[in-house]
Formats: structure tokens, sequence, C-alpha cells
């Protein structure tokens, strides 16, 4: 760690590739307790398993680390970079923050595994410059070989029991392309043309038919909030209408907006805006408040779809 | 349309012009809301005196958002506690719940908002993009 640290960049992004519980506290416990031993402020952001297993490791040490379960807290990855990473190194910006960030574990969906690939590619986009260190274990002896792969290409830095060494493949801005795919079609949505003057409508649609589908209470009106936000960015961005969809799929609720507008900026959404400042916050509440957002932007125009679980 | 009450003065105020509707037969293709009485966004501003503030009521999204933004100027210039009786405010975007908190911010150091029964879509973007320490109180 201490080699990368010293690199060009003061961001430092490695994975950590891992087999069994011995080799993730090898690697994460010195890390941790250095970064202590630093003066350095520590958020570990990883799966609630292996939350306890530092947790436990780590004795009296353990009071002074945030612990944040990323099964939760990043179940969206594209909540992670504004709700985790950033949220945590923001508050310390006089000095070198430390974060494990595990994104990535068995059993995410094959409808979730391309967000989280792009979410690691665009760490990379979000910190240059930043005196932060964030260490992504992957556990390789559960997930796939495509993923370990895709890590290769996310990380400049990767670590395995045979040490460190910089990533021969890393191609972020490759990733987020290859990985930039049009959402499959639902079986069965409903749908709805909207225009400059339909917003409320809009809102009446995806809330009456998420109402119907199982979804209430608060989360309800997150769904009628986000539905408004991405109608709206469609009239101010997206040619001046579009066509928002809604259907359920796997015990969750899902809806797209599908507009003539193209997204050239990759990191939208995913950056805090500063409370004084004016602009368009409505992608930001998107990622922070839903379970999953997918995109696909292009020439041919862009499709944000949003999972709420019922 | 939206209704804007200033003062003694009650104005109705129509949006900018309406874009055409598209053609029936293009909108066939899709279901409408389950409601076919059409849904315009309605804003009701009414001044309170003691203490300074609004009663607002109805939905606040880029259709409406100029009379929002406009009454909060309106008592960001009186300089004092701003109090808010928000219980029949059904909606608010995150625009206009920004506004709020810019309001809130150009009041004289001290001074604060006070937001009385607040939708949840109010306080949940307020807690995701305000600042803290924050000039806005929360009374549900």
């Amino acid at each position: 760690m201490d080699t990368a640290s010293a690199d060009l960049d003061p961001f430092v992004h490695p994975a950590l590739f891992y087999r069994g519980d011995h080799e993730y506290l090898q690697a994460t416990l010195p890390f941790i307790r250095g970064g202590l031993a630093a003066g350095e402020p520590v958020a570990v952001a990883v799966p609630e398993r292996n939350l306890r297993l530092l947790w436990s490791r780590l004795g009296t040490a353990a009071s002074e680390v945030r612990f944040i379960d990323m099964t939760q807290a990043g179940r969206n990855p594209g909540r992670i970079i504004p709700g985790i990473l950033r949220a945590f190194a923001d508050l310390h910006t006089d000095r070198r923050v430390r974060i494990v960030g595990e994104p990535i574990w068995p059993g995410r969906s094959a409808t979730e595994y391309p967000a989280c690939v792009q979410h690691e590619a665009l760490i990379n986009l979000a910190f240059p410059g930043r005196e932060v260190t964030i260490l992504c274990p992957y556990d390789v002896d559960g997930l796939e070989p495509e993923v370990v792969k895709d890590a290769e290409m996310t990380h400049p830095v990767l670590i395995d029991d045979s040490g460190l060494r910089l990533s021969a493949a890393y191609a972020p801005e490759r990733v987020i392309q290859d990985y930039n795919r049009p959402l499959p079609d639902p079986l069965d949505a409903a749908a709805f043309r909207f225009g400059a003057d339909d917003l409320a409508e809009v809102r009446d649609f995806v809330a009456g038919h998420a109402s119907r589908a199982g979804l209430s209470g608060e989360r309800l009106e997150d769904l009628r909030l986000i539905a408004s936000e991405l109608a709206a960015n469609s009239l101010d961005y997206g040619g001046g209408g579009g066509v928002v969809r809604i259907w359920t799929e796997d015990g969750q609720v899902v809806t797209d907006v599908r507009d003539a507008g193209h997204i050239a900026d990759p990191l939208v959404g995913r950056r805090p805006v500063d409370p004084r400042q004016r602009g368009s916050r409505g992608l930001l509440v998107t990622n922070l408040l839903s379970d999953l957002v997918r995109i696909h932007t292009g020439a041919g125009g862009t499709t944000i779809r949003v999972y709420f679980t019922i | 349309m939206f209704i804007l009450y200033f003062g003694t003065v009650a104005m109705a105020i129509r949006p900018e012009q309406r874009s055409p509707r598209p053609p029936p037969a293009a909108r066939s293709a899709f279901s409408t809301p389950g409601v076919h009485e059409r849904h315009s966004p309605v804003l009701r501003i009414i001044p309170l005196q003691t203490p300074p503030g609004l009663r607002v009521s109805g939905e606040i999204d880029r259709t409406t958002r100029k009379p929002w933004e406009a009454a909060l100027e309106g008592l960001v210039v009186v300089g004092r506690d701003m109090h808010l009786e928000l219980s029949d405010l059904m909606f608010i975007d995150v625009r206009g719940t920004w506004l709020l908190t810019e309001a809130a911010h150009s009041l004289p150091s001290g001074k604060r908002v006070v937001l009385h029964h607040p939708p949840h879509c109010l306080r949940s973007v307020l807690a995701l993009i305000g600042s803290f320490p924050s000039p806005i109180e929360v009374e549900t």
C-alpha cells in the first residue's frame, strides 16, 4: 500500500483479490490499523458478514472506524460515490482518508452487476487529486472469473496473495462504454407519453401503478418524486418530452423514462452538490433514494430505469 | 392554472403558453392515467401575519416554481423568522426544496425557517441536499 501511496496521483484505488477470511483479514486489518496509526480517518463499507468479521477482529480500534453495511447503503451502486465515499471523504479534506469499499459480492444480480462495474470504473474519474485510498476487496472464490477480469480493468493497482502490482488491463473509460448497454424491454409495461404540461400526470400515473403493485408509504412518495424529477429532466434536457413506463419484476416496481437526450457526463448524479450552489440535483436524489438505477445513453436517446423493492 | 394570493390581492396566474397537445392518434398506443380528468398542478400561497410566514397548499414543480420562489424572496426581504404551514402541500420537487434552503441561508444570521407539517418528500430531500447546521427547523 505504501508503494502505491507514493504514486503521483494522491488517489489510490487498489483491488484486493482474496480467498477466504484469512486472506481478507491479512490485507484489510493492516490497511485499517495503518490508517488509524497514521491519524487517517477510516471507513469500512462492506457486506454485513465481512463487517462483523472486521468488527470482531479490530477489538477496541473498531470504535474509531466508521462501519457501513454495503448491502444496504450501497445496494444501488449509483449511491456509493455520493452517499458513502464522497460523504465520508469530504468530511476530512485536510488529510488522507482510507476506505475499504466492497461493492461487488456473490449474489449481486445480473441486473445490478453492470451498474456495479460502472461504479467501480467511475471511482477513478471521481477522485483524482484527492488524498483518498479506496481498497476494494473481491471474493474470488465466490465471484465469476469475468467479474475478476472486469476488476482488473477498473483498478489501476491489484493486490493478491502474490503481492501488489499495477494492472496491465486498467481501462476504466472502456468499461464505462462497454457496460452502457441497451436495457432489456419489459414484457408488460404501462406507458405514458408526456410533454411539458404533464408532470403532475406523470406523478399520478407512476404512483397509481406503484401503489397497485404494493408499494406504499414513504417509498411510494420517494418513487413519485423520482418519476417527477426524471420527467422534468426530459423536459429540460431530453428534447422536451419522453415516455415513462412502469411494471413489476422479481418483487420490484420498475419505472423508466426514455427521452431524446444524451448524457455526456458519466458522473452525473454522483457528485454531491454544495448546498449553496444552484444546479440540477434530480439525478443525485434519484441515485440516493432508489434501490437500483440503470442508465443507457447514446446518440439515439437516454433511458433511466429505477428499481424499488416492494 | 394556479392561483397566487398575495396580501389582499388575489391573482390568478396562468402558466406560460401551453404547447399543443399531441394528436389523439399518437397517444392512443399508451394508457393514460387512471383519472381521465387532466391534472394540472395548483399552488396556493397565503401570507400569514403573526408569526410572519406562508400557508402553502398544492404542488410545487417547474410549472408552479416562479410564485413559490417569489413568495420566499418576499419573506427573505422581511428578514424575520419565517414560518411555513405545509400540511396541505401535496408535492414539492427537488428544486423547490432547494429554493427553500436558499431562502433560509439568505435570512439575516440567527433567523430561521420553521416548517410546520412538511410532507415526506420535502423532509427527505432536505436531509439529502441540505447543509448542517441548517437554519431550517422541522416541526411535524
